[in-house]
Parts: C-alpha cells; sequence; structure tokens
C-alpha cells in the first residue's frame, strides 16, 4: 500500500540501539475541546510481545488506541510501526502498515456466515462474493488455534466464537500488532483461559497483542509487558514480571483509599419478588432459562452468577419486563402493569437511557409515569428532578448535555440515580458493575449494600466471583438455564461455585 | 509534505445563528441555481424573480392572499413534525386534508340552515379534525398492530381519499345547479368562514394558536416526552413504561388532525367540496417540515415562505414564465437548505501529513 510511507532511514533502530519495537507511540497528544484525553504518550511494543494497557474508565486507554488505529487525528506525536511513521489519521494506513483492533462491541454482519464476515474485509470479489476459505485462512486457523465454524452463520455464534472470529478476520487482513479492547468482558473463565491461548500462539507467531483491560488478575498471567495509564498520561511501561498485584493496582488508581464493600446483615424481610417455574424461550424456541423458581425478601443481596451465556441475563430482562415469559409466573410490585421497582438493565445506552436526548429528559424515563410528573411537565419540576438524580452519585455534567457523550461509568450512575431516587422496595440489577473501573464498581456495590441494608431486595447478575462472595447474602448459580445452586454465605466456596457454573453445562 | 482536505464531524453542535446564516446561504445558492434553470428555458431570471416576489409579497393583497395559503401549509406541516418525533413518516398529508374537508361538507351540507355561526363553525372544523384523524387510524392501525410501513400506506390511502373525494363530487354530491363542475352544494352560509381583514380570514390566527399549542405540548407535555423517547430509543421507551403503539396511534392520528383542520379550514372558505381545493398542502407540509428542522416556530415561517412561493407562481404565469418554475424552486430550496443543514455539521480541514518525520 503507497499510503504506507516507510521513508524514514533514521527510525531504523530505537532509541537506545536495541531491536526495532513493532510499535511505537511518540509523544502522543490528544485533546477533545478542553479533555485532555492523552498527553504526551510515548511506550513501546516489541515484537512477538503481549502488552496489557491498564488503567480505568476514561485513563485514555481508548484514545490512544484509536489514535494508533488511525481513527483519531492527534494534535501532537507520531506513531511507528518498524521504525517507520504511519500517517496520522488514516484508518487505511494503519491497516495496510498491520494495524488490527478488534473492538468492545463486534463490528459483524449477523446474517452472513463467519466466513462471508472475514471475506467481506480480504477479499471482495467482484461480482461474486467467494464462499469457501482458501488455503490461507486455514493454515492460519490451524497455527493460532481457532475453533470457529466458519460455514456457520453470526447469529448463531457464542459471544466467544464471535471474538475468535474477530481476531481471525483482523489476522486475516495480515495484522501484525493486534489490538484486543476488553477482550475478557464477555467471556467465562475458561473461554478467557481458551482466548490466552490464542494470545500466546499469535505472540510466539511473531505477531505482537495489545490487550486493553482493568481485570488485573488475569492479564497479568498472559502479558510480558505493562503499561499502565492514569488521567491521559503512561504511568508506567516495563515488564510485568517483579510486580505485584498490588503494586499494579495502585499504578492504575494513584493513592485513593478503597473501601471494601460489606455483607448487608442477613435479615429476612417481607417477599418482594417471588418466582414459579419461570421459562423462557428464544426467538428460535430454544430455551433460555428453565423453571426459575425463587424468592427474594428485603434485607437480602441476591447475586446470580454463572458462565456468560446461561440464562441469567435473560431472567433478570424479563423480571425487568424486557423479556417475555413463555411459562410460569413472576411477581414483583407493579402499578397497574408498569412496574414499581428499580430495574437496571445491562445496557444503559439505547434501553436504560435514550442516547439522543438530554441527561434532564433521559432522568425522567420511567418517573415521568409515576404520580411525581402529570400530564404536564414543567421544565422547572423536571429539571431538579434531574439535578437530584444526578446528585445522587455525583455525576459531573450538566443536565441539559447529551446523554451519549457521557462514559460508561457516569451512564450506569446516571441509571442508577433514576431507578433508586424513589426509594424502591426492590432492585434489580443486570450486570450493574461490568465494565466499569475499580472505583466506580465499589461506589456501585456499596450503594446496593447500603440499599439491602436498609430493608429492600436486591437482586443482581455478576461476572466477577470476587465481588460477589464479598457482598452477596445469597448466590444463585445458573448453568444452561437451570439454577443449580442457592447457597448461603457460609456454603460459598469458589470450588464448589465453580463446579456448579460449569457441571451441568455437559448435560 | 502534502496537504489534504478532509470532512470532519463537528464535534460542538452550531449556535441557531449559524444556522439562520447557513439557511439564507442555501436559499441563496438555490436561487442562483432557479435563475439558471429560467435561463436555460429560455427567460430572463430578473423578470421572472420579480414576478414571484410581487405576486407572493408584492402588495397588501398578494400577502394576505399567501398568509391565507400558509395556514393550510403550515396546519399540515405542524402535524407531520410531531409525528416525525417519534420517528413516524406521515406522507399521507393529502389524504387526511381531504378527508378532513369531506366530514367537514358532510356536517356543513347536514345542519339547519338557520344553525348559528359560532356552532357552525366550530362543529365544521372539529368535523374535519376527526375526520382527518380517522383517516390516519386506519395506517396508525396496522403500523401499531403489525409494524405495517406508514410511510406505504399513508401514501396510498391519499389516492384512494382522492377518488372518493371525485366520486362524490361527481355523483351523489354533485351539485345540480352548478352545471357539469365537478362541485358539491354549498355549505351553510353559517358554516363558511368570512374575511376578517381584507381578504384575510380567520384561519391565520388558528395557525398561531396551533403552532404555538404544538410548541407547548412538544417541550412540556408528557405526551411530547414520550413521543422523543419512543423515536430516539424504542428499546427505552418500552423499559420506561411507554406503550409503543400508543405513541404510534396518537402521533399519527394527531398528524391526520392537523391535516383534517386543514381540510376544514379550506373547506369552510371556499364553501365547496372540490377536487382542486389543495394545490398539494398535504405534500407542501412534509417539505416544510424538513426544512423547519420539525420546530413549531420555524414551520409558521417557513409555511409562509412556501405559500409565497406557491402565490407568486399564479403571477409567473401573467409574465409569460410557466408557472412551474415556482415547483422548481420550491424543490432546489428544500435540497439547498437541507445540503447547507447537514454540512453544517461537519468542517473542512485542511491538515498536513508528515511524510517524513
Amino acid at each position: 500500500m503507497s499510503s504506507l510511507s516507510r521513508l524514514d532511514p533514521s527510525g531504523a533502530s530505537a532509541p537506545g540501539g536495541g531491536p526495532v519495537p513493532l510499535l511505537a507511540v511518540e509523544d502522543v497528544s490528544k485533546s477533545f475541546g478542553e479533555v485532555h484525553a492523552n498527553t504526551d504518550v510515548s511506550f513501546l511494543v516489541p515484537a512477538g510481545s503481549v502488552v496489557a494497557l491498564l488503567g480505568e474508565n476514561g485513563a485514555g486507554k481508548s484514545t490512544i488506541m484509536n489514535a494508533v488505529c488511525g481513527l483519531y487525528l492527534p494534535e501532537k506525536g507520531r506513531i511507528r510501526i518498524d521504525g517507520a511513521v504511519v500517517e496520522a489519521g488514516s484508518p487505511a494506513a494503519a491497516r495496510a502498515a498491520g494495524i488490527g483492533m478488534v473492538h468492545q462491541q463486534f463490528k459483524l454482519v449477523e446474517t452472513l456466515t463467519a466466513y462471508e464476515n472475514i471475506s467481506l474485509s480480504t477479499g471482495r470479489g467482484r461480482f461474486l462474493q467467494p464462499s469457501t476459505p482458501e488455503e490461507g485462512l486455514r493454515t492460519l486457523m490451524a497455527e493460532v488455534g481457532f475453533q470457529v465454524d466458519l460455514s456457520a452463520p453470526v447469529w448463531s455464534l457464542s459471544l466467544a466464537a464471535r471474538q475468535q472470529l474477530e481476531i481471525l478476520r483482523v489476522l486475516a487482513q495480515g495484522a501484525r500488532l493486534l489490538i484486543l479492547d476488553e477482550p475478557t468482558s464477555v467471556l467465562s473463565p475458561v473461554e478467557t483461559e481458551q482466548l490466552f491461548a490464542i494470545v500466546r500462539r499469535i505472540a510466539a507467531s511473531g505477531r505482537s497483542v495489545i490487550l486493553i483491560s482493568h481485570k488485573l488478575a488475569e492479564i497479568r498471567d498472559v502479558a510480558d509487558r505493562i503499561v499502565v495509564m492514569r488521567a491521559g498520561r503512561v504511568v508506567f511501561s516495563g515488564e510485568n514480571k517483579g510486580l505485584s498485584a498490588d503494586d499494579i493496582a495502585e499504578l492504575i488508581i494513584g493513592k485513593r483509599e478503597l473501601r471494601a464493600g460489606v455483607r448487608p446483615p442477613a435479615r429476612r424481610g417481607t417477599r418482594h419478588l417471588s418466582l414459579s417455574d419461570v421459562s423462557i424461550r428464544g426467538r428460535d424456541g430454544a430455551p433460555l432459562v428453565r423453571q426459575g423458581t425463587f424468592d427474594v425478601h428485603g434485607g437480602e443481596l441476591v447475586v446470580v452468577l454463572g458462565v456468560a451465556g446461561n440464562g441469567q441475563s435473560e431472567l433478570l430482562d424479563a423480571i425487568g419486563g424486557l423479556m417475555a415469559v413463555s411459562e410460569g409466573v413472576i411477581s414483583a410490585p407493579r402499578v397497574g402493569r408498569r412496574r414499581a421497582f428499580a430495574f437496571i438493565p445491562a445496557r444503559h445506552l439505547g434501553i436504560g437511557l435514550a442516547p439522543g436526548l438530554s441527561l434532564e429528559d433521559n432522568a425522567m424515563l420511567g418517573p415521568h409515569r409515576s404520580g411525581a410528573f402529570g400530564a404536564w411537565m414543567p421544565r422547572s419540576k423536571v429539571r431538579a428532578h434531574a439535578k437530584a438524580v444526578l446528585e445522587t452519585f455525583q455525576v459531573k455534567a450538566r443536565v441539559q448535555s447529551a446523554t451519549r457523550r457521557l462514559s460508561g461509568g457516569n451512564l450506569q450512575r446516571v441509571v442508577l440515580g433514576r431507578e433508586l431516587s424513589s426509594s424502591p422496595p426492590l432492585i434489580v440489577a443486570s450486570y450493574p458493575t461490568r465494565g466499569l473501573d475499580i472505583a466506580s464498581a465499589a461506589q456501585i456495590r456499596e450503594a446496593l449494600v447500603a440499599k439491602a441494608s436498609a430493608g429492600a431486595a436486591v437482586l443482581m447478575a455478576s461476572e466477577e466471583l470476587d465481588e460477589s462472595l464479598e457482598i452477596a447474602t445469597r448466590i444463585l448459580v445458573m448453568s444452561s438455564g437451570r439454577i443449580v445452586g442457592d447457597l448461603a454465605p457460609d456454603a460459598f466456596d469458589m470450588d464448589v461455585i465453580g463446579r456448579l457454573m460449569t457441571a451441568a453445562q455437559e448435560s | 509534505m502534502s496537504l489534504r482536505l478532509r470532512f470532519e464531524p463537528r464535534l460542538r453542535s452550531v449556535g441557531a445563528g449559524e444556522i439562520v446564516l447557513r439557511i439564507a446561504f442555501g436559499v441563496l445558492l438555490a436561487l442562483a441555481a432557479g435563475g439558471v434553470v429560467i435561463a436555460m428555458s429560455g427567460h430572463d431570471p430578473v423578470t421572472a424573480y420579480q414576478a414571484l416576489f410581487r405576486g407572493g409579497f408584492g402588495s397588501r393583497m398578494a400577502f394576505e392572499g399567501t398568509l391565507n395559503k400558509a395556514v393550510p401549509i403550515g396546519l399540515c406541516a405542524l402535524g407531520i413534525a410531531l409525528a416525525s418525533r417519534a420517528q413516524l413518516t406521515n406522507i399521507g398529508g393529502e389524504g387526511q386534508f381531504y378527508f378532513g374537508a369531506f366530514t367537514a361538507t358532510a356536517i356543513g351540507l347536514a345542519m339547519p340552515e338557520a344553525t348559528p355561526g359560532w356552532i357552525a363553525i366550530p362543529a365544521v372544523l372539529m368535523a374535519g379534525i376527526i375526520g382527518g384523524g380517522l383517516w390516519a387510524l386506519i395506517a396508525a392501525v396496522p403500523k401499531a398492530l403489525f409494524g405495517v410501513n406508514e410511510i406505504l400506506s399513508t401514501l396510498m390511502l391519499n389516492y384512494i381519499c382522492m377518488l372518493w373525494v371525485g366520486y362524490l363530487v361527481r355523483g351523489p354530491w354533485a351539485d345540480p345547479m352548478a352545471y357539469s363542475f365537478p362541485y358539491s352544494p354549498p355549505i351553510i352560509d353559517n358554516a363558511q368562514m368570512m374575511p376578517l381583514v381584507g381578504s384575510l380570514h380567520g384561519g391565520l390566527l388558528l395557525l398561531i394558536v396551533a403552532t404555538i399549542g404544538v410548541a407547548l405540548v412538544d417541550r412540556g407535555s408528557r405526551w411530547g416526552y414520550e413521543l422523543r423517547v419512543s423515536g430516539d430509543a424504542p428499546e427505552a421507551a418500552r423499559y420506561g413504561g411507554i406503550s409503543a403503539s400508543a405513541v404510534i396511534i396518537s402521533a399519527l392520528c394527531f398528524s391526520g388532525a392537523m391535516a383534517g383542520l386543514a381540510g376544514a379550514v379550506e373547506l369552510s372558505t371556499t364553501g365547496r367540496l372540490q377536487l382542486g381545493l389543495s394545490p398539494g398542502y398535504g405534500f407542501m407540509g412534509i417539505l416544510v417540515a424538513w426544512l423547519a428542522g420539525g420546530r413549531a416556530l420555524p414551520i409558521l415561517f417557513v409555511s409562509i415562505f412556501y405559500a409565497g412561493l406557491l402565490n407568486g407562481g399564479f403571477s409567473l404565469q401573467v409574465s409569460r414564465v410557466p408557472s412551474s418554475i415556482s415547483t422548481i424552486l420550491q424543490a432546489l430550496i428544500l435540497i439547498f437548505v437541507l445540503a447547507a443543514v447537514t454540512l453544517s455539521q461537519y468542517r473542512l480541514r485542511i491538515y498536513r501529513s508528515e511524510a517524513q518525520s
């Protein structure tokens, strides 16, 4: 590709005279209006290495990666591949230079087959799209250890398989530097191990991998080098060896006290949620939840655990009214046909919040039908309500600002602030801490614990074992759509829960 | 070092003043392009534009005529704009206009001659509102129940309604005194709106009230809020306890009711049901709603502007320029202004790519 310039002979060796790094990021700065997302960001990625890019939400990880991919045009600085400067702000040049990124939100055409998705970006036929994989792709798959059925349509693939497909597609385009944005957020522990095995083999083939994450424990196992960002700057860049988890955690969050959440006192109040024999089927008729039966009482904090895709999110969506129940009964506080309890959906933008509307409009979504507002909603009242909602979790944004511009953590705070504003007797939260940084997640956990301690019934889904064991008064384990375990705190045990999560899957 | 031009989205939203400037720029470009078309058709652009302006705004009489024509255009546009909040596209303004005129005629013919005006005129207008709403309901219910595309259904209902009116005025409702003209008999005198000042009738007041009403409903009512949420994120609406079918039915019926009101106003001012009652007000309402960005107050002004173009088009013929020039201009202005507004969300940036470092 001619758009890539490899004209610089002076860049043939790294500063310091060592071998030329595959990627060198040099003094990159990028700001959005008055926000400095990246300030003088520099780091190296040696060939054949796995680099973990760590940092809290809003630390500038995504910005620098988007600059590397050519999606953002930085004000200052350079990106080099093999010592040669890559044209800034051009995705085509970045791709030609061998940079490929797998985004957190997969970019696949669901109605096409896995292979068709790859061929869309590798070899586009003039009239007919090739429909069978060529030899090179098969070799690549064998080399790296992918297990994707290339003839299956994407909608039928699991999230883990889709992720493998995305990686395969990027590699098939000739990428030598693979960037994975929060790759483990949708994966179960087993799937995460599989992903890391693939990552190691990719690195062994001489390519490099950058993993963006804020899950320390797992990343530390796989990474050779670690780059830590805080407030738009690189605060650490070096070998993974010799660093303890505490060292890294301190680098990520800086000097800040993190108070661990405490379990609410296990007092059983009145029953607020009751499910009997609830079954849910997908659009294709496949059973997603089978005969779910349980109650949640006031003062309880019940966590639903399970490997992703075993029915937890469907179960919570059904309780929240987003999914239809095919059999069984859910009884929860309602006024007429409307829900009279807090429900925090797994996706904020598009479900919990309308992205195109202002924050003050979104702060009313749901409450606008409760007694607080009539058919006429005076602006002053709307604004006061919105301010109260934002203040609940200290969201610093103007009430008129566009909702889609907020960060993930703030979106979650807005939803929580709104849903908790009416002191509901029951709180149902689908993965309320997913994708959040350590401090935000702790803040939200504490709020849920406080509500349960004050007598509310709390039901939440989580994918973090540690978090769940720390705050739950009861754990429900789901596997293949069935509730296979109902455990009290004295029975909390990593091994037991792990076995329950995976055992019944085989049946 | 090479220079490159690049189109980039603006991060900052553009202020109201800048938008007005860009719209003015778009209108100027459209007039220039229209001038080229007029010159190509062998006429003098200056003469044509003078005639157009004279016919639309050049005299008190012309301006009053323009204001009267702005009423049906504006009413249709207000309804269309509010439905568009919920991402509903009502192309059926013309049919709803005629059905409103039809129901208004039915009441206007049926009332006893002695009915006082303060009953007769509101009754005729109310009949138009109900008629237009009912005609839109035919498209709204299948949309709410089965997701039938309202763009197609409202569009096709236009032709059905126009054929229905055509049948009435040539058949059962043909005025025996009007020889072979396809007219209905006149509605009772007391149901006809008379000019208030000069040739200006009370419709303009109705339009102003409706504009303020729609602006208030849009901004401050729960219903307006629910339309906004449904349009922006249907799943979020469902999550927030907003019924999608209630939104679809209420928004489309409101839209139809406004067009029906426009039909009733035209009927009440002309007195007879006929096929020439609308030169396409329902369709012009769509253009006006788009041009005004769906906002109520701008709709008032844009509808006066478009009514001026329509009115001026008639006097073009006097200067022996084809009146279709006016239609071409209406379309050109729409295209250029929409382009100006859309492009204003981007900026052209010159940047230097570093081929060497």
